[in-house]
């Protein structure tokens, strides 16, 4: 009976329909957060949870694909560690048969699975355990980090700006920030450059100054607002200079999975087509 | 560049693969692929030069989508024209029309980038995104001539592993790029959704070739896949025209 559940739910006529699920899951989320960026933005800087608790009360027309992709990629993930685990056990079971080179191009794709679902836990790390932190920067200004007792101290923010005999005058090719820790050491921060500091990143960020100060970690509502941010890194006065603070603990994760995933993949596919024909004969794949 | 802002080459370009494909489909092979080629060559200086559009040296106006994927998939026809040079290409270069005239009427001026955007992992994301889409449609495209019997080549799947594989680069590189950018690996935007959407609907093709019974279907979804793709990035390529744009 066991057996029959175990072989049911790592069927891969399942695997099939949930990831079709899935990808239309995504598909009716994705129209969603085009039409309401601002409320969807907000999910990037909250816990899933934290923003979940708050919008399925008020919104539950808009977010509620949110719950239902979670449970969906809950059950792909099981039905993928049952698939490939039940793959591994018939290619260890003949194992003595099989050269090592070639035993490891046929775990190739099971490790590919594991790793996917690696990643998956390390993207539900972040949604559940990340935190996000926006504060203002302004020169000569000091800013406290969640639980850090010294703060950093804000020494320069300065612009540079795209040549102005070029069409991109007046906007910012990059920012260089100035901080300066309590040992007095100084922080270079720009933009693509996050610096990592007792295990929080710190990125720069910028955005329109409005009516309602950002001060928060939830940024402001902007209606028809888009993702084009072209008209923010402008002059001065329009936009204002943040500071993002990132404790991430599914990052690792994530990072390494992807990496190892990608050469995996790249590794097997030059492989299988290297030995295209031979694999038409092949018994085990 | 001396071709910077000069347009004439793309419409020259596109002049090319619209003769390339109908010395293609005259069974004029050899003059078809010299055609291509020369188009490509064109389209290439073309690409080349948008990079200055803004007066001073933006990669990430050579790989916008619009421009970059008619390029993607002329290159696969002119590989695929090396590698089976009895093949017929008419096929192939249909869709390198089709996408090129698209490119003739877009806008031509680059979106200005933030500082977040002029990074190795963004132009390394346009180039993978748009590879692993030419590969899609190619995909698509052999999928429709297998399964109205026109059957030039029944190797589809391979265009849709190897489009998977360059879709996957995309995504890895785009987790990269939108963390050192936003501080975020996956963002809750309808642009990451809809990379997730097409590359889980991939994903379950790729599966679907291990199902014995559904085999059957698997054209019938890389020709949905396809239309997905189309759906999904020209929606965006046609908003996108409506944003402020510098040059061209």
């Amino acid at each position: 009976m066991v057996k029959k559940i175990w072989d049911m739910l790592g069927d891969i006529r399942i695997s099939v329909v949930l990831l079709m699920a899935v990808s239309a899951t995504l598909f009716t989320g994705s129209i969603y957060a085009g039409r309401h960026f601002s409320l969807f933005r907000e999910l990037n800087r909250l816990r899933v949870q934290d923003w979940l608790a708050v919008h399925i009360r008020s919104q539950p027309e808009l977010v509620w694909w949110i719950p239902v992709l979670f449970v969906l990629m809950g059950a792909l993930g099981l039905n993928t560690v049952i698939c490939a685990s039940n793959r591994v056990a018939r290619l260890i079971h003949r194992r003595s048969t099989i050269p090592s080179g070639k035993f490891f191009y046929l775990l190739t794709p099971s490790l590919i699975h594991f790793l996917f679902i690696v990643i998956m836990l390390g993207h539900l790390t972040t949604f559940t355990a990340a935190r996000w932190q926006t504060i203002p920067l302004e020169t000569g200004t000091r800013i406290a980090l969640d639980g850090k007792r010294t703060p950093l101290a804000v020494l320069a923010i300065q612009d540079l700006f795209f040549p102005e005999t070029s069409g991109m005058q007046n906007r910012i090719s990059q920012t260089t920030v100035m901080l300066a820790n309590a040992d007095g050491n100084n922080i270079k921060l720009q933009y693509l450059q996050p610096v990592l500091i007792d295990g929080r990143f710190l990125f720069l960020d910028k955005i329109k100054k409005s009516k309602r100060a950002a001060t928060t970690d939830i940024l402001p509502s902007a209606d028809k607002e888009t993702c084009n941010k072209a008209h923010v890194y402008m002059e001065k006065k329009k936009a204002k200079q943040m500071l993002l603070i990132v404790s991430d603990p599914g990052l690792y994760i994530i990072i390494s999975g992807l990496t190892l995933i990608m050469c995996l993949m790249t590794w097997y596919f030059i492989v299988q087509n290297m030995t295209y024909k031979d694999r038409k004969s092949c018994p085990y794949y | 560049m001396f071709t910077t802002g000069v347009h004439a080459w793309l419409y020259w370009a596109t002049g090319c693969y619209f003769t390339a494909f109908i010395l293609c489909c005259y069974h004029m092979q050899r003059a078809g692929r010299a055609t291509l080629l020369t188009g490509f060559i064109s389209q290439s200086l073309y690409l080349l030069g948008r990079g200055w559009l803004g007066g001073v040296f933006i990669p990430n106006a050579i790989f916008e989508g619009p421009f970059f994927l008619p390029w993607c998939l002329a290159l696969i026809s002119l590989v695929r024209s090396v590698k089976k040079p009895c093949g017929n290409l008419w096929g192939a270069l249909a869709l390198v029309v089709v996408f090129s005239i698209f490119s003739v009427f877009y806008a031509k001026g680059i979106i200005p980038p933030t500082p977040k955007k002029t990074t190795v992992w963004a132009l390394l994301f346009f180039i993978s995104e748009s590879m692993a889409h030419a590969m899609f449609y190619t995909g698509g495209l052999y999928a429709f001539f297998s399964m109205v019997g026109k059957n030039t080549t029944n190797d589809f799947h391979s265009w849709v592993v190897w489009g998977f594989v360059a879709y996957t680069v995309a995504q890895v590189t785009g987790a990269f790029w939108c963390f050192i950018g936003w501080g975020n690996t996956f963002s809750w935007s309808a642009r990451h959704l809809s990379s997730a959407v097409i590359w889980t609907f991939y994903a379950a093709c790729l599966h679907l070739k291990f199902i014995p019974g559904w085999r059957k279907k698997l054209a019938v979804l890389t020709i949905a896949g396809a239309a997905l793709i189309f759906f999904i990035s020209f929606s965006n390529y046609i908003h996108e025209m409506s944003f402020l744009r510098v040059g061209g």
